[in-house]
């Protein structure tokens, strides 16, 4: 089992197509991912940026490497040219020596060496050809066999120039290598670089600057080669090369992407929220749309002039016209009947007025194939936001089946009812039958014993005979007419043959002639002459007249005087029927229609056993006619019957 | 009056007023009627009566507890011949076939013509007649026939047969002198003179 709730199916159906991008043929993805398009192409273009900067710091490291290096030999060539200078002053002094035999006091006095000293040199050392100190200008100095490097004063470590004299001895000046940078380097150059001399185990033997080379300098080394063997002279940019990403532009860019970044989350919820939104809106819209057309009720929207603005699949459905072709007609709509347009005109008319009925009316409209379809319409105000109203609003439900149904079943229960009546008076009638035929059965016996023995004992009265004789007609009849209905109610089928309708009604009040003349009652006979024969049984319908010229009967003869009945035979109403009718100046029905006065057992009567009008109905209705009762204006009452008339060429003509 | 005289129509019907009315007519045409009011009463009266009834039955078909078509079973199995009417108020076409095929005589659908019915009655009457006086001759015959002792009858196959008294005798192996003299008993006792009268007599002329 799954859970029991879950998310509600969506509608498939009628979901419109999203909105999509090309890019070159290449589908891109559909509002979701539209959002982060800036972003990429700023990050291209800051990665064109960085790209560039990268190059142009490449560049620039080159070109100031190239630069130093080209410092770095001339620096160097100017501390060789310049020690060499040195050099040859040293020499100098060694040349006057050899010339003017300088002792160990004019060495130390003399101008060259006091001159050196004050410029440039330590210390100067005369050594024999032994290598014994001769002199040594000062002679605090250290001896000139103590290590070059030894010791590290301020003055950094001391290098030394030597020149050989003519007799094997040695001049030796001592110079800090340290003033050597601080004399001979040019302030621009020490400004832009910090320059050190390096030994060859990588020990700084001087320095324009105190400390270590930082690891993000530029550097470059050349080695001083012959005028100071071992030793390197090193050139380290002093301002560091600022590395491309620590630049300004990369920050305004780092901020720019950033801020970029921003924008385009927010743009991206925004247009999540967007999409949503309409996602939202497009369910809800394919849940209208298929909830509309699934609505087995038709929905109808029209304006104020009775324009149709909206239908449902089901309202079209109904009339067999498409929703396109309704939507935009004017009345006279296609869908009404023909025949009945001006009643539809009146009704629209009324329903524009607002006076539809409030809980619905019915309603007839045509399909378009041409059959009726039954509905039943429940008219409403459209109201827009605003509560103005804007047209109306109704719904239309298709009751075309329902009435067959009810038509069906209502036609069923009138079957029923006629059957059980039948079949009760079928039962009435036979146990009726049954016990008449007994006292019948007697009478005609009796009368013919009787006429036997008259006849034999020579018996001649020709009246008296008769008399006998009509007796027995007469009882035979009797026993006819309760055979003959007792069939008929047994469900056998009436013997119809073609006969005279004036005729049955004549031979019927016939039979009640006697009570007519007893209650001195006034017949009318009001006979149509011209009437065509009727196909039916004469006996059972001389009984259905005779029953009702008896109820009348029965009726006037509350009255004291003018007891009056009418008989009248015309055609009838609905073509093809002869209509018989019988009206008395009774008391009337008191109120009761037809289907009252034929409740079997019903009866105005006394001693009536209620039976005779359903007989007469059930007869009537064998033949296919019809029974009705109505008042008489003034008084008394009118029932009449109606049976069909054989059809003959000229009737048929007649009726077409 | 004698209860089996030829002419009694034995009238059951369980309406009283039926009853007495037919009685009447019945009675007015000279026929001698007995009513019952029920099949009951008709076979508790054939029982203590002596003789078979003569006559015709007359019945109607819807009584209580027995009904016409009942009754007439109960006849039949009591080995009654009498042609039997049936009177009925219910001309059930089913009832009357059936009816019919057993034998009944005719059916009378009620109300009937009422001369009618008393004419039918007597042609009844007269197929009764006729069968009484039918079945008395063959009492007759059967009487004279039993009449014969064994050597007799033997005698009687063989002359019937057309065989001469000689070949009757070898057959028998009796003498032609005693053939002769059972042939006389014989003839005798038929009544009849001559051989080919006796062949006829015996095919049941």
């Amino acid at each position: 089992m799954s859970t029991p709730l879950s998310a509600p199916p969506r509608p498939l159906l009628a979901l419109p197509p999203k909105p999509r991008l090309s890019v070159l043929g290449w589908r891109v993805g559909g509002l979701p991912s539209l959002w982060a398009w800036p972003l990429v192409l700023s990050m291209v273009a800051v990665l064109g940026v960085v790209y560039w900067m990268v190059t142009t710091a490449r560049d620039e490291r080159e070109a100031r490497r190239a630069e130093m290096i080209s410092d770095a030999l001339s620096l160097e060539a100017q501390i060789a040219g310049w020690l060499d200078g040195e050099s040859a002053k040293l020499k100098a002094v060694g040349d006057v020596m050899a010339a003017g035999g300088l002792g160990r006091d004019d060495f130390t006095r003399h101008a060259l060496v006091l001159d050196g000293l004050r410029r440039f040199w330590i210390s100067v050392t005369w050594l024999d050809a032994s290598g014994r100190i001769v002199a040594q200008v000062p002679d605090d100095a250290l001896p000139p066999n103590a290590p070059l490097r030894a010791g590290g004063n301020e003055s950094g470590l001391s290098g030394h120039l030597t020149a050989t004299l003519k007799d094997g001895g040695v001049l030796i000046a001592r110079y800090s290598s340290a003033n050597l940078l601080r004399q001979r380097v040019p302030w621009w150059l020490a400004s832009k670089y910090d320059i050190r001399l390096i030994d060859i185990s990588d020990d700084v033997i001087a320095a324009t600057v105190a400390g270590e080379r930082r690891a993000d300098q530029l550097w470059y080394r050349k080695a001083l080669g012959a005028t100071l063997p071992d030793a390197w002279l090193e050139l380290a940019v002093r301002e560091p090369l600022q590395p491309w990403w620590r630049t300004l532009p990369m920050a305004l860019m780092a901020g720019f992407v950033l801020l970029l970044a921003g924008t385009s989350w927010m743009l991206r919820r925004q247009m999540m929220g967007v999409a949503r939104a309409e996602e939202a809106w497009r369910t809800e819209a394919a849940w209208r749309t298929a909830m509309e057309d699934s609505l087995a009720v038709g929905i109808r929207a029209r304006d104020l002039d009775g324009r149709l603005v909206y239908v449902n699949r089901a309202m079209a459905d109904m009339v067999g016209y498409t929703p396109e072709e309704l939507v935009g007609a004017m009345p006279p709509m296609p869908y009404w009947p023909r025949d009945e347009l001006q009643q539809a005109m009146d009704r629209h008319l009324r329903n524009m007025a607002g006076k539809a009925p409030r809980d619905g009316y019915e309603s007839r409209w045509q399909h378009r194939q041409g059959h009726l379809v039954d509905v039943m319409v429940f008219e409403a105000p459209l109201v827009d936001a605003q509560g103005r109203q804007i047209g109306w609003m109704a719904s239309v439900l298709n009751i075309t089946e329902r009435r067959r149904l009810e038509e069906r079943e209502r036609r069923q229960a009138e079957t029923m009812a006629h059957h059980a009546r039948l079949t009760m008076l079928g039962e009435v009638a036979s146990t009726l039958a049954h016990e008449l035929n007994q006292p019948l059965s007697a009478i005609a016996s009796y009368n013919a014993g009787v006429l036997n023995g008259l006849k034999r004992q020579g018996m001649t009265d020709l009246t008296l005979l008769q008399a006998l004789e009509r007796m027995g007609e007469q009882a035979a009849h009797a026993g006819r007419i309760v055979k003959r209905i007792r069939e008929f109610l047994t469900r056998r089928e009436p013997q119809r043959e073609p006969c005279d309708i004036n005729d049955i009604v004549r031979s019927a009040t016939r039979l009640l002639h006697r009570e007519i003349g007893r209650l001195g009652i006034h017949v009318d006979m009001q006979l149509d002459a011209e009437l065509p024969a009727v196909m039916a049984d004469p006996i059972l319908l001389e009984q259905v007249v005779a029953n009702l010229v008896r109820n009348a009967c029965d009726a006037v003869s509350s009255r004291d005087v003018d007891r009056r009945i009418e008989v009248h035979t015309s055609r009838g109403a609905g073509a093809g029927f002869v209509k018989v009718s019988v009206t008395d100046n009774g008391p009337g029905l008191g109120g009761r229609d037809i289907e009252t006065l034929c409740t079997p057992f019903f009866s105005t009567k006394t001693e009536g056993m209620g039976m005779g009008l359903a007989i007469c109905r059930s007869i009537v209705e064998l033949h296919y006619g019809g029974l009705d009762a109505m008042e008489v204006p003034g008084g008394g009452a009118c029932i009449s019957f109606t049976v069909p008339m054989i059809k003959t060429t000229d009737d048929q003509e007649e009726s077409q | 009056m004698n209860p089996h005289a030829a002419g009694t129509v034995y009238l059951v019907d369980d309406e009283t007023v039926v009853r007495d009315a037919l009685s009447f007519l019945l009675g007015s045409r000279g026929l001698l009627v007995y009513g019952f009011a029920s099949g009951a009463a008709l076979l508790a009266h054939l029982e203590a009566a002596s003789a078979p009834p003569r006559g015709v039955f007359l019945l109607d078909v819807r009584m209580d507890h027995m009904s016409g078509l009942q009754l007439h079973e109960a006849l039949l199995a009591r080995g009654l011949r009498n042609p039997v009417l049936f009177l009925s108020g219910h001309g059930d076409i089913p009832m009357v076939v059936e009816a019919l095929k057993k034998g009944a005589f005719d059916f009378l659908e009620k109300p009937y013509s009422d001369n009618t019915l008393v004419d039918r009655v007597e042609q009844a009457m007269a197929v009764e007649q006729a069968m009484w006086q039918d079945d008395a001759r063959q009492a007759e015959r059967a009487a004279r026939l039993a009449s014969l002792s064994e050597r007799e009858r033997e005698v009687m196959t063989r002359v019937a047969a057309g065989k001469l008294n000689k070949v009757i005798g070898d057959e028998l192996h009796i003498a032609v002198r005693t053939v002769e003299v059972h042939r006389a008993r014989v003839f005798s006792k038929l009544g009849v003179r001559s051989a080919a009268e006796l062949a006829t007599w015996l095919a049941g002329g």
